[in-house]
């Protein structure tokens, strides 16, 4: 938080700068994304799979997978993510998207296994 | 009327969730209106305590702690009170209609009744509910939970009243200008009666065939 | 000092630049008030308007308290309780709620952002005119007494045209469609500007945390929106022209009404919520006299609330018959919706243990807040468990539990935010000697009302009956629920002679009263129009601005733009994450054409709400050409190059520029566009695998040949788009291209009305064939909205809007008919798969 005497120059070189970092606001939404596509996905098997009459265990495998490769995207996210954003030095623009990020990603992560993982131990269709 | 007097099976086991949760929505009440009362009259008293450690405990750790045993409990509850499993139960079709309701009782000689519907005391019972027009929903407060009424599908609830007696059910999803007087009447009669009780021509409801 | 300013070379006098601008900026006397565009005039407007609706909204809940205090009460019949309850229900939600927050947006963000304005003012007026008028129709229709009857969410089959064969219905479908699409357009607009239009140097991690609830917000807003829209469009035109959507005897299902509806309603709630819950974050560090504690940790938390409240829709629905699983997720995801609210219910407690909290009016109202929230909170929690639903559902516990939510929870956040905020409406301070007994009774009367209605739901009372039998145990506590009722209604009868007082009387103050240390202090109040005198840079967060000390050097002009130029209303376009600036943004001055326009879009629904379809048809044509002719007049004759904007900085106008603010308002309206199509495609595949009556009994059959035909000449329309682009900036004449795009959406909406002709079954007989018309409908809609583009493309080059530099239109061109292509493939692709889809029906168990 330094308070600068001198106002910062603003020239076409320095406003490039500034674009370069940390200009992917979307990224915040990412996390829950895949969490609303792990919602809509074992919504959307649990439909078709009460309908056509899959069997118990070929719903619930399909659930369980769908739910893993969700998992596994949000770890890989975090991995991708962790390289992109090295520790310092970071500005503080960019350590903030960082953690807000991170901080995602993790909460959605805990979301699918609250949200989805009950699915695997009830009665299937009824 | 009331969903805390239960007189069946489903009727108790959500009044005991209920009152589970009571307990615990008055204590967390108390906690949040007490740490609201200490950090505005006592300030150093919170200050203590660390930002993050404000937010990592009450904001993550206390409904953590609180709503997953929650949520287990509430789910195992739920699958108890689903139709279709256990013996085959005897079926009873409700079908409701602007605005008023009938029921069928079928393999038994009893036909149809409108507005009184019969039940057998002590034995699960899959009530089909069916909708001829708008949606309804079919509800007996001291039994059990309700279910729409939707038409084109069809529902099933499981109930078992406890003991005989005469209890109220009423269309508890908003239906146009008669919701308001869409009740009916639940007869319970003791399980080795049920089927004579029903088979006299002036059983209460009766429609002549 | 921690906001920098240098010696402005442009700086004069205050009050001379005070004159200056404010020639430029002021709205006209008398009558050319209706040409208002500023954002503190709407605003007001938007806030006045809606506590106007708060009022009529409230009466109507009186009168079902005055209805229902005595057993078979006979003061109304159940007819008109129907409207009564229905109207209740959709003007505190329609005409209080959500226009309410837009004009605190309106009012604040962009004071609180340090900008000069909203990025279309014209667009705001026009949100405001459709908001007034679309209200008027609707209370206009309870006057009459054939207002809504079928409960504030329209379930269908009881909303068809079969079982509510009168206007009734389609008022609301109209009316709130009308309503919906103002607060829409203003959605975008909320998003683009606190993106691209902030003070300089205001990076992401520095906006004050009202700017992010207000993003994440509208972001919402735009995604919720279009399904209730959607929606919306199917019940009318199945009430209108017999398009079974919802039609259980011809292939349509009730339920998919609920699910659209609820996809809404349910994000809804929180839509309402968060603007309060940012009011909070602003409000209660001013009063604990630190700075706000968890600001990170406070945006994961809404971010998340905001995606896991489209989740969790399904818990309008436990009793419908979903299968017990599937109930599970949404049981589980409105339980951890909890934790963000927690979040950041902990960190507001964690800011006031953290400073030394003062007692004052506000915070009277803040504690109001708390415990109001946290009861329900906790009841919310408890009907997200499924069993407990399925006996508390749709009894008066879930009217306690959602007046306590969005009852509670917004009235008292308002009514804090307003005796905050007021001196800086005013220039005046508060009376308070009628405001603490006000919240006191406004206090008591609300729990009274509310609280014991839990207990009337556990004891069987169902909501939305209008009278009930003597032998009941319900009739005490009804009768102090009324009771509580009038003591809450003397309580805010009592707010408004406190504000009224404050207005006429208050003490005169000319700055900041609170000792806040957010930008919209930084003004001498009550604001100018054009708000900021000269732009500060921040340097800091903007919730820790020394506003005492920035405010005189603003108003001197020594930061950006403390100067006039052209006659022009200008501000600054910054880069979205860093708060860089980027362009000069020149804003329109004031115009009736929003009233206009408006007035346009009323009469096309007032002639469908008559059944005069052509006429309808005309003024839709009548509005689209307004548009059209709105967007001529935001364009400049000529290249400007780069232009001082102060502080030694050179910036293009926006009209120079390859991403203004139009752009990115484009591209967000195409994530609400694309949401409405999701909902449709979502619509259709519902139907299919859980409607009643499928397989129709024709077997769907569409000709390939002219379904591939109309997809190859929109990816031509696209690509000629592309093409004018190119060759305007190649400073080549586009005239060729335009003529070919043109030509070749001509041919895909001549390829496409074919195909709807040709539709099996027939769309009036079965569900598959309307919304296989619906889906094709919907690209011929979109190819007719990309011939617009292509005449504005025309007008522009006639007019000379167009240079090498200023290619923007052609630019927006581009993104529809890209758009276009893509959903055109996707729709057309879907209406060939039917015959497939249904065949796979054999296979149902």
């Amino acid at each position: 938080m330094k308070a600068k005497s001198q106002p910062e120059t603003l020239t076409n070189s320095t406003m490039k700068v500034h674009k370069g970092q940390a200009c992917h606001l979307w990224l915040l939404a990412v996390g829950f994304s895949v969490w609303a596509c792990a919602l809509a996905a074992a919504y959307v098997l649990h439909s078709v799979g009460c309908t056509f009459g899959w069997s118990t265990d070929t719903l619930r495998w399909s659930l369980a997978l769908a739910i893993l490769i969700h998992l596994a995207l949000i770890g890989a996210l975090w991995r991708t993510f962790a390289r992109r954003f090295p520790t310092p030095p970071l500005s503080q623009t960019d350590s903030f998207m960082r953690w807000v990020i991170m901080g995602t990603l993790i909460a959605a992560f805990i979301t699918i296994v609250f949200t989805l993982g009950p699915a695997l131990f009830l009665t299937t269709c009824t | 009327m009331s969903t805390l007097d239960p007189a069946g099976s489903a009727a108790r086991s959500i009044a005991n969730l209920w009152w589970l949760m009571l307990t615990g929505a008055v204590s967390l009440f108390a906690l949040v209106m007490i740490l609201f009362a200490m950090v505005m009259i006592r300030p150093h008293w919170g200050a203590k305590v660390a930002p993050a450690r404000w937010i990592v405990f009450g904001g993550l750790c206390l409904p953590a702690i609180v709503l997953t045993p929650l949520v287990a409990y509430a789910l195992v509850t739920g699958e108890r009170l689903l139709p279709g499993t256990g013996a085959d139960p005897m079926r009873i079709e409700a079908q409701a209609a602007q605005w008023k309701w009938k029921f069928r009782y079928p393999g038994i000689d009893g036909g149809e009744t409108e507005g009184v519907l019969h039940l057998p005391a002590g034995k699960p019972v899959d009530i089909v509910v069916t909708s001829v027009d708008v949606i309804h929903a079919f509800w007996i407060p001291r039994l059990g939970g309700k279910i729409d009424a939707v038409p084109g599908h069809r529902n099933v609830l499981r109930l078992q009243a406890d003991v005989p007696g005469h209890y109220q059910g009423l269309c508890n999803e908003f239906c146009g200008i008669g919701h308001s007087r869409m009740r009916f009447d639940v007869i319970v009669h003791p399980a080795a009666e049920f089927s004579a009780a029903l088979a006299k021509p002036d059983a209460a409801g009766k429609v002549p065939q | 000092m921690n906001t920098t300013i240098d010696d402005g070379t442009h700086g004069g006098s205050a009050l001379k630049l005070h004159r200056q601008l404010a020639e430029i900026w002021a709205t006209g006397p008398g009558l050319q008030r209706l040409a208002a565009i500023n954002h503190s005039v709407i605003g007001v407007r938007f806030m006045v308007t809606a506590f106007v609706f708060f009022a009529i909204g409230g009466v109507l809940g009186m009168l079902t308290r005055v209805q229902l205090a005595t057993p078979n009460a006979t003061f109304m019949d159940a007819e008109t309780y129907n409207q009564v309850f229905t109207m209740h229900g959709s003007i505190m939600l329609f005409l209080f709620a959500i226009p309410m927050l837009e004009g605190i947006a309106v009012y604040l963000t962009p004071k609180m952002l340090g900008t000069r304005d909203f990025a279309f003012p014209r667009l705001t007026a026009y949100g405001y005119w459709c908001y007034l008028f679309g209200g008027t129709i609707l209370t206009t229709a309870l006057v009459a007494g054939v207002a809504p009857d079928s409960g504030w969410f329209m379930y269908t089959p009881l909303s068809s045209n079969v079982y509510t064969p009168g206007i009734n219905a389609d008022v609301w479908l109209l009316g709130v469609t009308f309503v919906e699409i103002s607060a829409l357009t203003l959605a975008v607009e909320i998003i683009v500007s606190i993106l691209t239009m902030r003070a300089p140097g205001m990076s992401l991690d520095r906006m004050p945390i009202f700017g992010w609830y207000m993003l994440v917000t509208a972001l919402m807003m735009v995604v919720a929106f279009p399904p209730l829209i959607l929606g919306s469009i199917l019940l009318e035109t199945e009430r209108a022209f017999g398009l079974p959507f919802f039609d259980p005897s011809r292939g349509g299902d009730p339920l998919l009404w609920q699910h659209l509806f609820w996809l809404f309603g349910h994000p809804d709630v929180y839509i309402i919520f968060l603007p309060m819950a940012g009011l909070l974050s602003t409000m209660i560090p001013v009063f604990a006299g630190t700075p706000l504690i968890g600001y990170r940790a406070i945006i994961v938390a809404i971010i998340g609330l905001a995606f896991i409240s489209f989740g969790i829709w399904v818990h309008h629905m436990f009793t419908v018959g979903i299968p017990h699983l599937a109930l599970a997720f949404f049981s589980a995801g409105s339980a951890i919706v909890a934790v963000p609210t927690s979040v950041q219910l902990f960190a507001w407690l964690a800011t006031l243990a953290h400073g030394r909290p003062i007692w004052n009016v506000p915070m009277l109202y803040i504690f109001g807040f708390f415990s109001t929230f946290a009861i329900g909170g906790l009841t919310g929690v408890m009907l997200a468990m499924v069993p407990f639903d399925w006996q508390a559902h749709d009894t008066y516990f879930v009217v306690a539990h959602f007046h306590y939510v969005i009852g509670g929870s917004v009235a008292f956040p308002i009514l804090a935010a307003l005796y905050y905020w007021l001196p800086l409406l005013t220039g005046r301070t508060a009376v308070y000697r009628l405001a603490i007994p006000a919240f006191w009774l406004i206090f008591v009367g609300f729990n009274m009302t509310f609280f014991l209605m839990h207990l009337a739901g556990l004891l069987g009372m169902p909501r939305r009956i209008y009278t009930y039998p003597a032998v009941e145990n319900w009739t005490w506590l009804n009768l102090l629920s009324s009771l509580g009722g009038f003591i809450m209604t003397i309580g805010f009868a009592l707010v408004v002679i406190d504000l009224i007082a404050q207005v006429r009387y208050g003490r005169r103050v000319r700055r900041d009263p609170w000792k806040a240390a957010t930008l919209e202090w930084a003004m001498p109040i009550p604001p100018s129009p054009y708000a900021f005198a000269s732009l500060p840079h921040i340097e800091v967060r903007a919730d820790r601005i020394a506003v005492g000390d920035l405010a005189p050097s603003l108003a001197r002009g020594e930061g950006y733009l403390g100067f006039v130029r052209n006659g022009w209303q200008e501000t600054l376009g910054v880069h979205m994450t860093s708060g860089m600036p980027e362009q000069l943004i020149v804003l329109p001055r004031s115009t009736y054409l929003p009233l206009w326009t408006a007035l346009a879009t009323a009469t096309a629904v007032l002639c469908m709400l008559f059944k005069l379809y052509l006429l309808s048809l005309g003024m839709v044509l009548v509005t689209a050409a307004l548009f059209v002719l709105a967007g001529q007049s935001a364009g400049q004759t000529r290249d400007y190059g780069l232009l001082p904007v102060g502080r030694g900085l050179s910036l293009p106008p926006h009209t120079e520029t390859t991403n203004p603010p139009a752009w990115w308002a484009l591209a967000f309206t195409l994530v609400a566009d694309g949401t409405l199509f999701t909902s449709l495609i979502f619509g259709l595949l519902y139907l299919w695998i859980s409607a009643p009556n499928w397989p129709p009994v024709g077997r769907p059959d569409t000709s390939l040949a002219i379904a591939l035909a109309s997809v190859v000449v929109l990816v031509v329309a696209a690509i000629s788009a592309r093409g004018a682009l190119r060759a305007v900036v190649g400073s080549r004449a586009p005239g060729a291209w335009i003529a070919l795009s043109a030509a070749a959406l001509v041919a895909a909406i001549a390829g496409l009305v074919v195909l709807i002709g040709n539709v099996i079954p027939r769309p009036t007989e079965h569900a598959l064939g309307a919304t296989a018309a619906a889906v094709l409908g919907f690209v011929v809609l979109h190819a007719a909205i990309g011939l617009l583009f292509l005449l504005s493309n025309i007008l522009r080059l006639t007019f000379g809007l167009v240079s090498a530099r200023r290619h923007i239109d052609f630019r927006l061109t581009r993104l529809w008919s890209d758009y276009t292509a893509i959903t055109g493939a996707l729709a057309i692709g879907l209406v060939l798969a039917l015959p497939a889809l249904v065949d796979l029906l054999g296979m149902r168990s």
